[in-house]
């Protein structure tokens, strides 16, 4: 797996959660401090706090502690290796659906000779 | 029917070709046709072998620089001219794969003037499970390969 960052994993794992995928929607607004991102899901604090640090840990989102409040924040370059990826896939599909287009092309001029 | 994508990892393409639904479903369901397309050139599809039915191989190996690259896969469904699925989470008989990665839909529909429409979605699992084609740098230059593509099909047609 040389070819991709090993994070990627962790990104995948990060997002394949609807609670994790809702906090980042949130956080796409602007920051938020944790008991705010905790209200809407109606799930207790400590496990909050465990999606949080999910999302921390694959560089999704980065907190700050001020007192006693934690504030949390979305990182959007994190999702740059991914789309990378994706991109990637998206290059071999296209490029084997227009091989295929202009091989498809040539045997029915083939049949129509 | 479109499945719900996901879009961090499913991807989908449709096309539209001036040629009859039979065809192009015989380019994605016959040995013979297979490599003129599935691979990027300088690499080649050095053998097919395809048992079209519902679990069924659809097994193709790769000339990859003189290096071989074998791809074993089934089909998971089989509607002739209308829809094909075939993934490497198995291989014939139903064995589990050891590293699966992704599932190919491809459906066929009737385009005005006897034309097809066609989609091919790709979903994939995570890229931490991706081939070992992958590792080998087989997906490297992709971009060169459609260039060369293109020029080649160009000469083709003059």
């Amino acid at each position: 797996m040389a070819k991709y960052d090993p994070d990627l994993s962790l990104l995948f794992h990060a997002l394949a959660d609807p609670t994790r995928r809702a906090i980042l929607t949130r956080l796409g607004e602007g920051p938020a401090p944790v008991t705010e991102l905790a209200n809407p899901t109606g799930l207790r604090l400590p496990t909050v706090m465990r999606h949080l640090s999910v999302l921390e840990e694959a560089g999704l989102i980065a907190s700050t502690k001020d007192g006693r409040v934690r504030t949390c924040a979305i990182v959007p370059e994190a999702l740059v290796p991914m789309r990378t990826w994706l991109d990637e896939q998206r290059a071999i599909w296209e490029a084997r659906l227009d091989r295929l287009d202009d091989y498809v092309m040539k045997l029915m001029k083939e049949r129509e000779t | 029917m479109m499945p719900d994508l996901d879009p961090h990892t499913d991807l989908s393409f449709t096309r539209t070709l001036a040629v009859p639904r039979q065809l192009v479903w015989d380019c994605w369901t016959q040995a013979v046709h297979i490599p003129h397309f599935f691979v990027p050139a300088p690499h080649k599809v050095s053998s097919v072998d395809i048992d079209l039915r519902v679990g069924g191989r659809f097994n193709t190996t790769f000339d990859v620089d003189g290096t071989i690259v074998e791809n074993k896969g089934v089909y998971l469904d089989v509607q002739p001219t209308e829809k094909l699925v075939f993934t490497d989470a198995y291989t014939e008989g139903w064995k589990p794969a050891a590293d699966p990665f992704m599932t190919a839909i491809l459906l066929f529909a009737d385009a005005p003037d006897g034309g097809t429409i066609y989609t091919a979605i790709a979903r994939h699992r995570t890229p931490a499970a991706c081939k070992s084609h992958a590792d080998m740098g087989f997906f490297d230059g992709w971009g060169t390969a459609a260039t060369q593509l293109e020029s080649y099909a160009k000469g083709l047609m003059q």
